[in-house]
């Protein structure tokens, strides 16, 4: 009977995977269903980071967040999705001021009419009557990315600035910051500024052409992630040497990390809190639903990093996030 | 034996085969059973998955379709020419709902569920939007009011549509990673199964080998052992010894063939015995045929010597009468001796007699040889008569003297000297008889030859007396008698006859 023995333990082990697969408990809807409020992220382009801190805030305060992206940076597109939230009478909706755009000042007065708070993130339009600003002080950034490259030049540069487009608050503070930290450097001198618009292919078309009419060019500043990502691609394509074209950048993404350690260009970059910028508005938008009274605008930190602290401050990691892309 | 016995006597375990079939057959029952259980549950499993998915998409359809039919209905309600029943367009809107509520129940995901939330929203504005236009066409408002409220409807239904997608396309990835998890389930249920099924061939192969070294290895060593026994005989087969443990049916065939393999042996030593037993009595019979054949060549040489005894007596007297009436004292003496001498002969030549009466007739032919020989010889008897009553054949010590007389003294002139002994031996276990001469006497080759013509297996005819003798005595004590002849040349011959007394 050592055989019948085996096979019901066999059997007992099929028995165990089909209660497992089949009778496991199915979440009930409840489960899912289980939150209070629900808030919207409608988001420019695809930030993780930032969508990764809104996701553990609203878990903790039991809040169901919706995260709408899209393929292209365009304003319309954005005001389309965020009045789709205020139709679909949402608790509250968050997203990020890219251009200064009339349609997106025109939305978030709608949001404001119809009482559902908005916050903006990373890039505020001062104007328009959001609830609260989440984000960086960009002005800041753009000076201490100023005296950084002033300290590596030894006050000696030429300088080209690309950037997203200068209608993008936070691009023009950073821009103007700066250019005020360079006042104090006579040596220094912006000689272009470049726009674009977060896209690669512009990005390509672009840089070439400045450094071709500006070939005295030693130094780049760049305010924003893609073109941060991608310059050193161009800079390779056209041949530029290790030492001729020293970068500094904010919002670094894609392949920087090992340039900064190669020392290839790219010198120093300023990485925003993006975690921090998306748990804060979570919860800034919670406590005002709750009746809190909270400030029109919250900064949250950065980090300058080089090849020195590169591997520390690189090292958060986002988690899973179901996007709805539009 | 006993084994064999025993196993005899308890007939009630003697099913065992057939229990061993039993069990093996159950056995074999409930594997096929388990594993044919195994792939219906493995099968039930992914029929079921199957069918949840399908219920999925099928109320989300219906959604789908009512969403549609709806929104016609509304498009034609807003601006047809003819009246209508506004409350029947909101009642087919309403059923929207109902739909909904069946897609809210399917278990997707959290943000499945937050995209009919906002579905709801969408559809609660996109239903008082209907719910105004009934109005404007029940109050008859301008064309313009309506227009703008179908848009902003419409507006939401495009919305609704936009987020349906969303919600078809988390279905459709829900049922891509259902059948993810199918497929792993699948293996494994697959991977149980040929554990099962190897499990169970395994657990076959060994109880097929515990099946045929219980029935069939008994069987087969039963059968060769027949067949052995066909081919070389009864006496040379082997009993047979099963494996242990085997207490069935073959075992009680086995224990059967093997008691009769014992008996038939037994019977086969019996008759061996018998026959030797038999062979042995004819040549017991030979030998007494042999006996009474010399015996019958001894009376037949007696009868020769016999010539007309009646005669021969009868003459003897009338010698014996006639000398006495001639007063010749002597002569009738001698005729007395030779015929007392004449009747032990011819009385007793076929029967046994006393030692002493050999001796005491040996006396009258010494008698008649010692007048025959005069001073010539001289023959002495030295006697122990303490075995005297020892039966002998007749006739066996003549022959001796005789023979001392003719071919021992018979030619000396004078001091011819015949010594007749009886003594016992040392231990006293036999006796001695012994006749010695010192007569001429013979040499080892003659001496070697003469032994051989006596002892050996050939007898001689013509040395009819010493050989005589010793057959005689053979015959008449066995084992129990020896003779030997001893002589040297010039100095005479001894011959000794050793009997071994009880």
């Amino acid at each position: 009977m050592r055989l019948a023995k085996y096979c019901v333990i066999g059997i007992t082990g099929v028995l165990f995977v089909f209660f497992l697969s089949v009778l496991h408990p199915s979440p009930a809807v409840d489960e899912y269903a289980g939150y209070e409020r629900r808030f919207t992220f409608v988001c420019p382009l695809k930030w993780d980071y930032s969508a990764y801190g809104m996701e553990e805030a609203a878990k903790k305060y039991g809040v169901s967040m919706k995260y709408i992206r899209f393929e292209r940076l365009n304003a319309e597109e954005q005001a389309e999705a965020i009045q789709e939230a205020i139709f679909e009478n949402v608790d509250g909706i968050i997203t990020a001021g890219m251009e200064d755009s009339d349609g997106l000042k025109e939305v978030i007065r709608e949001a404001r009419r119809k009482g559902i708070p908005l916050v903006l993130i990373d890039n505020d339009l001062e104007d328009s009557e959001r609830t609260c600003y989440v984000g960086c002080d960009n002005y800041q950034v753009g000076e201490q990315a100023g005296s950084e490259l002033a300290k590596e030049m030894e006050a000696q540069a030429k300088i080209g600035i690309v950037v997203s487009t200068l209608e993008a608050p936070n691009q023009a503070e950073r821009v103007e910051g700066f250019q005020s930290a360079l006042r104090s450097y006579p040596g220094m001198e912006v000689v272009d500024i470049q726009e674009c618009y977060s896209n690669r292919m512009l990005l390509y078309e672009k840089v070439p052409k400045m450094l071709k009419e500006h070939p005295e060019i030693n130094a780049l500043y760049l305010t924003e992630g893609v073109s941060s990502a991608y310059t050193g691609e161009v800079l390779e394509s056209l041949d530029v040497g290790k030492e001729e074209i020293k970068i500094v950048f904010v919002d670094g993404m894609g392949d920087v990390d090992n340039a900064i350690r190669r020392e290839q260009w790219y010198l120093a970059g300023f990485q925003q809190n993006h975690y921090a910028q998306g748990y804060e508005a979570v919860e800034t938008l919670y406590r005002y639903l709750e009746g809190e009274t909270v400030d029109d605008c919250i900064y949250t930190d950065f980090t300058m990093y080089t090849k020195d602290n590169v591997n520390e401050v690189r090292a958060e990691e986002a988690g899973e996030i179901v996007w709805h892309q539009y | 034996m006993a084994s064999v016995l025993n196993r005899r006597s308890d007939k009630g375990k003697s099913y065992s085969i057939q229990k061993l079939l039993c069990q093996y057959f159950k056995e074999n029952t409930v594997i096929i059973l388990c594993i044919l259980l195994s792939c219906i549950l493995s099968v039930s499993v992914i029929v079921i998955e199957y069918r949840q998915e399908n219920e999925s998409m099928l109320k989300l359809n219906r959604f789908y379709e009512d969403m549609r039919e709806a929104d016609a209905l509304l498009l034609h309600y807003a601006f047809s020419e003819e009246k209508e029943d506004g409350q029947q367009i909101l009642e087919k809107i309403g059923e929207i709902a109902e739909a909904l509520d069946e897609v809210w129940e399917i278990p997707i995901s959290s943000v499945f569920y937050r995209d009919i939330e906002d579905i709801r929203e969408l559809y609660r504005n996109y239903y008082g939007n209907a719910q105004l236009i009934c109005e404007y066409r029940m109050n008859e408002v301008a064309m313009a009011k309506i227009r703008s409220a179908y848009e902003r409807a419409e507006k939401m239904a495009a919305l609704i549509d936009r987020n349906f997608q969303s919600l078809y396309a988390q279905i459709l990835h829900k049922g891509e990673e259902d059948a993810a998890r199918q497929r792993d389930i699948l293996a494994v249920c697959i991977v149980l199964l040929l554990l099962c099924i190897s499990a169970g061939i395994i657990g076959q192969h060994f109880m097929t080998k515990k099946l045929s070294q219980n029935i069939t290895e008994p069987i087969i060593q039963l059968t060769e052992c027949i067949r052995e026994v066909e081919r070389k005989g009864m006496e040379n087969a082997q009993t047979i010894a099963l494996l242990p443990g085997t207490n069935d049916e073959v075992q009680i065939l086995t224990d059967g063939y093997n008691a009769m393999l014992f008996r038939v042996k037994q019977q086969m030593k019996d008759k061996e015995k018998y026959l030797e037993a038999k062979l042995h009595l004819q040549e017991k019979t030979v030998e007494n045929l042999k006996i009474s054949n010399e015996l019958k060549k001894a009376q037949y040489h007696m009868l020769q010597m016999q010539i007309n005894p009646h005669f021969l007596f009868n003459t003897l007297n009338m010698i014996s009468q006639t000398a006495m009436m001639e007063d010749m004292a002597e002569t009738v003496e001698l005729i007395h001796c030779m015929a007392d001498y004449l009747r032990y002969i011819l009385d007793f030549s076929d029967k046994s007699v006393s030692l002493k009466k050999e001796l005491e007739m040996l006396g009258n032919y010494v008698y008649l040889q010692e007048k025959r020989f005069g001073d010539r010889i001289r023959i002495c008897f030295d006697l122990d008569e303490s075995f005297c009553e020892l039966s002998v054949p007749c006739m066996i010590l003549q022959p001796l003297v005789e023979n001392a007389v003719v071919h021992g003294v018979g030619m000396y002139e004078r001091d011819a000297r015949i010594d007749i002994r009886t003594r016992r031996s040392e231990d006293g276990c036999s006796g001695i008889v012994s006749v010695i001469d010192n007569g001429v006497g013979m040499d080892a080759g003659v001496l070697e030859r003469l032994k051989e013509d006596i002892f050996g297996q050939k007898p001689t005819i013509e040395k009819i007396g010493l050989s005589n003798v010793w057959r005689r005595l053979n015959l008449f004590f066995g084992d129990r008698i020896s003779m030997d002849i001893s002589s040297s040349k010039g100095k005479g011959t001894e011959i000794t006859i050793v009997f071994l007394l009880e």
